[in-house]
Formats: structure tokens, C-alpha cells, sequence
């Protein structure tokens, strides 16, 4: 452990507790991070695989991008081919497909924030001091739901007997262990943590058991289709009475338990109110009304520079991709319809080419999506269970509506989400039960694949503004990119050297003790990064453009 | 009982068996296990036996090109829970994933999990790229290639978890651009031949059931594609209950045909079960469903090259000469 | 003359040899029918015409008549001599002869040609070896 502030470059790589392979670089002055480069490592070529193919079948490739934002690929995939042939779903088959989404952007927040964030704030090791009946007090105090001093009491048995064994298998070399100065619960606290990571195991499980009731499995579903979904059985009344028997198990959870630790980190960790910021925010509408396609719930748009008094439209042809400072050929940039590069690894340059990502730009901004971006856009139109939700939770932690825009503002506000979000489901639940009363009720219409057409897909998923866009030739795939939103928070500077968000957010954090830089994996992790889905290569290849992912 | 109620409740009896499942329960999972693997319900104390040992057995868990789906797999486990299977099963000694540590101290932990002196199991997940000598995938530096090669060279027992790391899976679909094949393959020449317990992603039964079994009655029975049989020995095909639907000849002609709503054989619509060897109809995913039942065919994916070889879905398998 | 006899003797032992070819009879077409004793599963599937003799030409004898020695005499033993239970479980009755992973049944050669992208043998249930008629 450092004794003074450090200065010097640190690289985490492999950053664990996230999807995919990614590695940080920083560079410390007098112990707060100056510099940073963000650098993902793996590449698979998805937009190569799938040319030629079928449109109609392109959905189950592209699903493959991401096994933890499973279907959010499927979805927007099969929404660029309807879109591209102008055909409308049947109101019970949007439905159907808002369930999924739903379903699968709140079991991805929960378990993002549990189990892949959660351990850079609570210490594990330190909750077997703790005293259970005074955690069970402390957690029913902050998040409104009775706890049993004995489930504490057992919990703790439980993790005493894991640590006595010696093995500590998952824990092994936590940054915690032994103590760390960025560290600071109670030891009550993090075993209100430690057994809330243990019951939202459980919980998740629920969640994805209740989408697989639509879905047919999960991960990776396979009744959305082009022209629908085909699972007619699902809309039986014990399965739906199935699916809300799920659906109550598990409000109690994310209404008070996820809340409550939330504000347990908020006022444990103000610092991290005030680092982890970045500038500019976008994202897309989605949750639209199965019907009409509009009044969508999740309103997406665009806000500039912090400013909560000012939201614009996101207009898609402001939209480039600059390969500048990633492991290509040279090229400009360019919107995804018309990219033109090809791969060529160069080795990690921190002044040149480090990354297989490609660097998006809006208006030659870098702009920051998610969770953060759409509370922020619902906030600054004065949306009122967002604002109720994260006024709460500012004054619980005594921070300001700027503090926001934070590495715990970003963590704070994917909770806001996942309980919105949660609780809408209910109402789309008892609308698709109303429709499945009807013995003929529509969940899938015949199409006709054009022979030459173009199309474009967009999706609020978890981690944010997804979109796909395909171009189709002789009824078949000729072009299909995807921009991802992992690809704008996590990619490389642009061609004009302005950094990611990620990037941005990084710099002004502290870290304490250098060899276990928690402060990195704290502000890394609030974008919650999905790497399989963020690397993207566009390929050349006689004149037709493709994108590589 | 409030459902919040009924969730502490079962939390409480569960670890009121001093941290562990209650004795009932993991009985009850040893005799669903040993039935699995053909053993028969009386072996379930031999499999329990097995299970308790004072050491927990080190697995070490790498990830190649993949999309964590498998992973997300494992989470939806039930008896044994993925808590369970991590605290009281197995000691889970590297998974980026889930694990704490992270850049040097995770490769640390993997390398000091590497000197065990009880040795240890790998799980590998996702295909290896091979092409340029590997460096589409790297991990700390180093190549999937050459990472995998130390990591699954030194391992008592390597498993392959999904049709990636089985087969080369979605990134070695046509063309195949970066090279990328299953383990087996990539691992050949240093004499590694795992087991594949393939699927996109598997069922976690499946995979559980081999770990299991691998440390109670050693390697289970192979198919000639790697893959146990007591988990593939059987297509889709054979265990499926719309089969009364097929031998009748009643196939679904449209997604939104009648035939489709009363739910007959959805062969005229692309279902490969007949082609596919695992165990959806009977174990189920989630407990719940499996695609079929949700009318949606199957695309045959624990099967060695299904993306190219049982595509395009949604449509009976091309006759010689027919285009997609 | 020593050299023309020797040639002479060298031609008349290739003469009586056995020919391979000529001690077997291989039938071009075959109508696999089920074993009389085996119920009708799938009513629709009716008998398979078999080119016995299109596959005579690409494959080895002993890829599908898998427990003869291709040095017998005389007539190979068709599928239903030995594989005549009924039942789909059967491990190696009627219906597994035919559909099984292992290559030497038609359904896991067929896929086993695919996948090597060997040829384009019929995997359809209802347009390959069996006909659905609408």
C-alpha cells in the first residue's frame, strides 16, 4: 500500500467483473488519475457471418454478440428487417417482445449491480465481524423491508464457514482483503451487501425464469421471429398467472432491497458523487406502445454538457465512426451505412492505435448512453417518477441533482431504472392477459422480403442506445452494422483525439493504493461494459461496406 | 406466507443445515444426479460421498471468444443454486466474470490456482481464434491460444461449456474470420481432449451433472463428438412431445397457421430436432419451456457446425441443389 | 520362352482369382419395407426407395454393411436381417438401423457428408428419403 500519492501508470487488464475482454490504462499524478485509454481485446466478425443470409434468420446470429444482453441483439435485429419492409407487429406480439426487453433489461441491471459492481464497495471478509441484529435494523431502516435478524445470523455462518475452509475460490486476491482505505462500510453494512449478492442470485434466476416463459429459454430466446413470436402457449392463463407469480416474488427485492443499498453507497462514498463524470448523453426511445408505435416510455433524445434544462432529438445521420486511434487501416470517418476499413493489429500504442473498438461520434462529440443518459433525459423533462426516484435518493444521500452525473450518480440512476421498469411490467402483463382472452389473438402476420430495401433498428437496452442497421440485396443480407452502446462508452479517442466517456470519466478519480486500484474498477464498471458487443471492424471488400463486429 | 416471507424462509432453512443446502435438498440433488448419469436413485449417498469431501476440487474458468452466455447459464442453476455450486461444490479459483481481483492480481490468482498441488479442473468457454497467430483475442496480453494451452495443459479434467469452446461455434460460422475453432481442436496437438457439453448455450444441468460426475465416478461416456452421452445421447426428435403430432403428419404449415396455435410438429417450419442430440425436451430450460413448446423450432444448436450446416432456419433443411 | 510361359501363368492366375466385383450381385434399386412384425409408427413414411446402387459406387461395401467382411461371397445381408425390433428405443432395432449418430445409418452419414461438405445427401423427414404428400 502506498504511503504517499502516487504517481506513475497502472494497466488492469484483464478488468474482470464485466462482459467481455478489456483493458485500462491511467496515468496517475500525485495519486488522481491524469490520463486514461480504454482498450478492448477480443474481435469476432458477426457482420461478416451474416452476410449473405437470409434477413428473416440474421436475428439468431447477431443474439450471439452478447449472452448477458441476451435478446436486446435478436430484438433490434429483427426490428431493422421489419422496418426495412415496413411491416408492423401484432399489438400482442410487441407485447410480447416489450416483456422480454423488459425482463432482460432489469435482470441485467440487477445483476450488473450485485454481482459484477457491488464487490468494489462492500467487503466481504469484514461482514463476518459484523453484528447481525444491528445489520437487520440498519437495513430494514434504509430500505423499508423487515429483515429477520436469524437470515442475517445464517448468512454470516454461511461466509464464515466459506472463509475458515481456505478456499476462497471467487474471493481470491479481492482488493478488500486485508483491509483498504477506499473501503469504508460498517461491517454491518457490507453484510446487509453480502446478503442481498446472496438473495439477488436467487432472484435473478426468478426474473429470467419468468422471460423464459415467452422467450422459450434463457439466455438466448428463440420465439421472436420476423413477423412476430410464435408462443402461443405462453399466453395460456396459467402461464401468465406463472409469469406473475415470478413477477411478485420478485418486486420486494428491487423495490427495497435494491434501493436501500443504494443509499447506503451514496452516503458512504460522497467522492464518488463528485468523480466518474462525462459531458455529453444520448440514447434511444423504445417501450413504444404495442398499437400506435408511440408515446414510447423510455423517451430517448439528446443533452449537451450537463445541462438538465435542455434536451434535443437525436438526429441518426449526425452518427460517425472514426477508426483514427483503433487497429485499422487508415480511413475517415464515416456513418455506419457507408464504412470502408479494414483490420490490421498493430499492437498497443497509447499515441496511436490501442484498441479493436471503434471510436462513435455524434456531431464529433463523444456521447455517454445508458442508464445515466436516460435518467438524465427524463429528469431534465421533468418526468415524475424518475425525478421522485433520484430526488430521493439525492436528498437519502445528501447530494445535489449535479452529483448525478458521477460513478455513483451512473450506479444510482441504473437502480432508478430497473424499479421503473420493474414496475411498468406489471401493466404490460394485464395488457397482453386482456388480449390473450380472444382464442384468435394475433402474434404473428405473413411477410414478403423485398428484393431491394433498407433498414433500420434501435433499442433501449441495459447498457444503452443500440441500433442496427441492414441493407438488403436480391432478398438478401448485403450490409449489416451494428453500433453498440458499449462501442460509444468503452471505445478509443476519435480521429480529433477527444476522449470516450470512459476515458473522460477516469480522469480526476483518485486512487489510493496502486496495486489495488478499486477507484478504476468502480468508474469502469458504472458503465456496466459489454465488450463482446462494443468491438466493431469495417472490412472493405469490392465496393460493398460491411461492418465487423 | 408473503412471498418475501416464503423467499427468508427457504433462505433460512436452507442454511439452517450450518451453511450448506438442507440435507433433504442435497439428497434429493445427489439422487437426481445419479439418476442422470444412469446410476440409479440407490447411488445418490455414493454421489453425496463424493460430494463432501474437506477439499473442495479448484476450477478454473477461461473465457475465449465467446458471449458470456454460458456463464449466464450457470446463474440460472437451481439445486444446486450457482451459490451453492461456488461456496459448497466447487472452489470457483478464476472466472473473470464473477471473480474480485482484477488485472495483475487476477492473473495472480490464476497463476497460484495453476500450482495447486491437488490440481485442478478447467472450464473453458468460447472458441480460440487462430488466425495471425491468435492476436484477435487476447487476455493480459497474451493470446486466448497460448493462455489456454498453459492454463488447460496442467488441468486434471478440461470441460468445453457450449458449442463455442466445443465446436468453434458463431465466430467459426462462414467465413470464419479470425480462425476460430473448439478447444479440442486448438488443443489437439498437447494431447487435451475435453469433454463437450455443447449447446448455445447449454442447459446447466448438463454441465453440473459432468462436473459431478467427474468427480465421483471419473470421465462419463462419450459420444464420438465428445459430448456425454447421458446428456446427448438422444435427439430432440425422440424425447419431444409434439412426436404424436409428426407420426401423425401433422405439421404447422405458418407461424400463424391454426395447426401453429394447437400446437402440432413444427418440422415444416425448420424444427432440426431430428438432427439434434440434447436433452430440452425432458430437463427443460429454466424449469419452465424450451423453445418447441414455445413454438419455435429448433435450429439444432449443440450441433458441431449448425449455423452453416442446418441453416437457413425457419424452413426444412435445402435439398441438394436448393439455394437459401 | 521361359518369359512368355511365365506371363502366360501370371495372366491365367489373374483369370481365376475371384473378381469382386463379379461375385456379388449389386442391386441398383431397393424398397426398404419394414419387418412384418414391426407396427407402423408414422403412418405417413411408408417404404423408402433405396439407390442401393448410387451409393454401391461412392461408398465402400463395408460403410453400411458394417458386420460383413468385404471378402464374403455371394449376396451381403440386408439392414432388416438383423435390425428387426420394433420400437424407436430399441437401441438397435428396425427404426435405429436407419436414423442414428453413427455413420454407418444413412440419417448419421448424411449428416456427417454435410457437415464435411463431402455432398448434399437428403436430411429432410418429409422431402428425402420419406415423402410427405400434402
Amino acid at each position: 500500500m502506498a504511503d504517499k500519492a502516487y504517481t506513475g501508470r497502472i494497466t488492469v487488464d484483464p478488468i474482470t467483473r464485466i462482459e467481455g475482454h478489456l483493458r485500462i490504462d491511467v496515468e496517475v499524478k500525485d495519486g488522481v488519475i491524469a490520463n486514461a485509454w480504454s482498450s478492448t481485446q477480443l474481435f469476432r466478425g458477426l457482420e461478416l457471418i451474416v452476410l449473405g443470409r437470409p434477413p428473416e434468420d440474421v436475428h439468431n446470429y447477431v443474439q450471439r454478440a452478447c449472452g448477458v444482453c441476451t435478446t436486446s441483439h435478436a430484438l433490434v435485429s429483427i426490428r431493422a428487417v421489419e422496418n426495412a419492409m415496413n411491416f408492423k407487429a401484432p399489438p400482442a406480439a410487441e407485447l410480447v417482445r416489450l416483456l422480454i426487453l423488459g425482463t432482460l433489461d432489469v435482470h441485467d441491471h440487477l445483476v450488473h449491480f450485485y454481482h459484477l459492481h457491488a464487490l468494489d464497495f462492500f467487503d466481504m471478509a469484514s461482514a463476518l465481524k459484523a453484528d447481525p441484529v444491528a445489520a437487520a435494523k440498519a437495513a430494514a431502516q434504509v430500505s423499508g423491508r423487515e429483515v429477520q435478524p436469524g437470515d442475517y445470523y445464517m448468512v454470516q455462518a454461511r461466509l464464515k464457514k466459506f472463509v475458515d475452509s481456505g478456499q476462497l475460490g471467487w474471493l481470491t486476491n479481492a482488493y478488500f482483503l486485508g483491509g483498504h482505505p477506499s473501503y469504508r462500510l460498517s461491517p454491518e453494512e457490507n453484510l446487509i451487501l453480502a446478503a442481498n449478492y446472496l438473495e439477488g442470485l436467487r432472484v435473478q434466476l426468478k426474473i429470467a425464469r419468468a422471460m423464459a416463459i415467452f422467450s422459450g429459454k434463457n439466455p438466448h430466446a428463440q420465439t421472436m421471429q420476423v413477423g412476430g413470436v410464435t408462443c402461443y402457449e405462453s399466453l395460456r392463463p396459467e402461464r401468465l398467472a406463472e409469469f406473475k407469480a415470478l413477477y411478485d416474488e420478485c418486486t420486494p427485492f428491487l423495490n427495497h432491497n435494491y434501493v436501500g443499498d443504494l443509499t447506503i453507497l451514496g452516503r458512504r462514498y460522497p467522492e464518488a458523487g463528485a468523480y466518474g463524470r462525462t459531458t455529453n448523453f444520448m440514447d434511444f426511445s423504445d417501450f413504444h406502445d404495442p398499437e400506435t408505435g408511440k408515446t414510447p416510455f423510455f423517451r430517448g433524445g439528446v443533452l449537451w454538457r450537463r445541462d438538465l434544462k435542455h434536451t434535443e432529438e437525436f438526429d441518426p445521420a449526425q452518427l460517425k465512426e472514426h477508426v483514427t486511434r483503433g487497429w485499422y487501416k487508415p480511413s475517415e470517418p464515416r456513418h455506419p451505412y457507408e464504412g470502408l476499413t479494414d483490420p490490421e493489429y498493430t499492437g498497443f500504442d497509447a499515441n496511436g492505435k490501442y484498441s479493436w473498438a471503434k471510436a462513435p461520434r455524434y456531431k464529433g462529440e463523444p456521447m455517454e448512453t445508458g442508464p445515466l443518459a436516460r435518467r438524465a433525459l427524463a429528469y431534465a423533462r421533468g418526468e415524475k417518477e424518475t425525478v421522485e426516484r433520484l430526488n430521493a435518493w439525492l436528498a437519502a444521500c445528501n447530494l445535489k441533482p449535479e452529483n448525478m452525473f458521477s460513478t455513483m450518480g451512473r450506479t444510482a440512476a441504473r437502480m432508478v431504472e430497473a424499479v421503473i421498469l420493474w414496475n411498468r411490467i406489471g401493466g404490460w402483463l394485464d395488457d397482453l392477459a386482456a388480449r390473450a382472452k380472444h382464442p384468435d389473438v394475433e402474434i404473428y402476420k405473413p411477410w414478403k422480403m423485398p428484393d431491394k430495401a433498407r433498414g433500420v433498428g434501435y433499442c433501449a437496452v441495459t447498457r444503452g442506445g443500440l441500433s442496427h442497421w441492414i441493407r438488403i440485396e436480391g432478398g438478401k443480407t448485403a450490409n449489416y452494422q451494428m453500433v453498440v452502446p458499449s462501442t460509444w462508452n468503452l471505445g478509443p479517442r476519435c480521429a480529433a483525439g477527444k476522449l470516450s466517456p470512459v476515458e473522460e470519466s477516469l480522469v480526476g478519480a483518485p486512487v489510493a493504493d496502486p496495486e489495488r486500484p478499486v477507484e478504476i474498477l468502480r468508474t469502469v464498471h458504472s458503465f456496466d461494459p459489454c465488450i463482446a458487443c462494443a468491438v466493431h471492424v469495417i472490412h472493405a471488400g469490392g465496393g460493398r461496406t460491411f461492418k465487423v463486429l | 406466507m408473503s412471498s418475501s416471507a416464503r423467499i427468508s424462509a427457504k433462505l433460512l432453512e436452507r442454511q439452517l443445515e450450518g451453511g450448506r443446502m438442507s440435507r433433504r435438498e442435497f439428497m434429493k440433488f445427489c439422487g437426481v444426479v445419479a439418476a442422470a448419469m444412469g446410476m440409479g436413485p440407490a447411488f445418490a449417498p455414493e454421489v453425496a460421498h463424493a460430494l463432501e469431501a474437506k477439499k473442495r476440487p479448484s476450477v478454473i474458468y477461461m473465457h475465449g471468444a465467446e458471449c458470456t452466455g454460458c456463464t449466464e447459464a450457470l446463474l440460472r442453476a437451481v439445486d444446486p443454486y450457482i451459490d451453492a455450486l461456488i461456496m459448497e461444490i466447487i472452489s470457483l479459483d478464476y472466472c473473470e466474470t464473477i471473480m474480485a481481483a482484477a488485472g495483475r492480481r487476477a492473473e495472480e490468482a490464476l497463476e497460484k490456482a495453476m500450482k495447486n498441488p491437488a490440481g485442478y479442473y478447467c472450464t473453458i468457454e468460447g472458441a480460440i481464434p487462430l488466425r495471425g497467430g491468435g492476436v484477435w483475442g487476447q487476455v493480459g496480453g497474451e493470446t486466448m491460444l497460448s493462455l489456454f494451452s498453459r492454463v488447460a495443459g496442467g488441468a486434471k479434467g478440461v470441460i468445453a461449456i457450449g458449442t463455442c469452446a466445443s465446436f468453434g461455434g458463431i465466430q467459426a460460422a462462414a467465413p470464419n474470420p479470425t480462425g476460430a475453432v473448439g478447444v479440442g481442436e486448438a488443443l489437439a496437438a498437447m494431447g487435451v481432449k475435453p469433454i463437450n457439453i455443447s449447446g448455445c448455450p447449454p442447459n446447466p444441468v448438463n454441465y453440473i451433472g459432468t462436473v459431478v460426475h467427474l468427480l465421483t465416478k471419473g470421465l462419463p461416456d462419450l459420444d464420438a463428438v465428445g459430448r456425454p452421452k447421458m446428456f446427448f445421447g438422444s435427439t430432440v426428435h425422440d424425447k419431444c412431445p409434439r412426436r404424436k403430432h409428426f407420426d401423425a403428419g401433422e405439421f404447422a404449415p405458418s407461424f400463424q397457421s391454426k395447426e401453429a396455435r394447437e400446437g402440432w410438429c413444427l418440422h415444416l417450419l425448420g424444427c432440426r430436432g431430428p438432427y439434434t442430440y440434447n436433452n430440452c425436451p425432458t430437463v427443460q430450460f429454466n424449469q419452465t419451456n424450451w423453445p418447441v413448446r414455445a413454438g419455435a423450432p429448433c435450429i439444432g444448436c449443440s450441433e458441431p457446425g449448425f449455423w452453416d450446416l442446418l441453416a437457413p432456419f425457419n424452413r426444412d433443411v435445402l435439398m441438394k441443389g436448393e439455394k437459401a | 520362352m521361359k518369359r512368355i510361359l511365365l506371363s502366360l501363368a501370371a495372366l491365367a492366375m489373374v483369370a481365376l482369382l475371384p473378381n469382386p466385383a463379379a461375385a456379388y450381385e449389386v442391386p441398383k434399386d431397393l424398397v426398404i419395407k419394414r419387418p412384418d412384425k414391426t407396427p407402423v409408427q408414422a403412418a405417413w413414411v411408408g417404404q423408402v426407395k433405396f439407390p442401393h446402387g448410387f451409393h454401391a459406387v461412392y461408398n465402400p461395401c463395408k460403410a453400411c454393411h458394417h458386420e460383413e467382411s468385404d471378402r464374403s461371397l455371394g449376396q451381403f445381408l440386408p439392414c432388416t436381417q438383423c435390425h428387426v425390433k420394433s420400437g424407436q428405443d430399441e437401441p438397435t432395432g428396425f427404426y435405429r438401423a436407419f436414423h442414428n449418430s453413427s455413420p454407418v445409418s444413412c440419417l448419421g452419414c448424411h449428416k456427417q457428408k454435410r457437415l464435411s461438405r463431402q455432398a448434399m445427401p437428403p436430411l429432410s423427414c418429409t422431402r428425402g428419403c420419406h415423402k410427405l404428400k400434402h
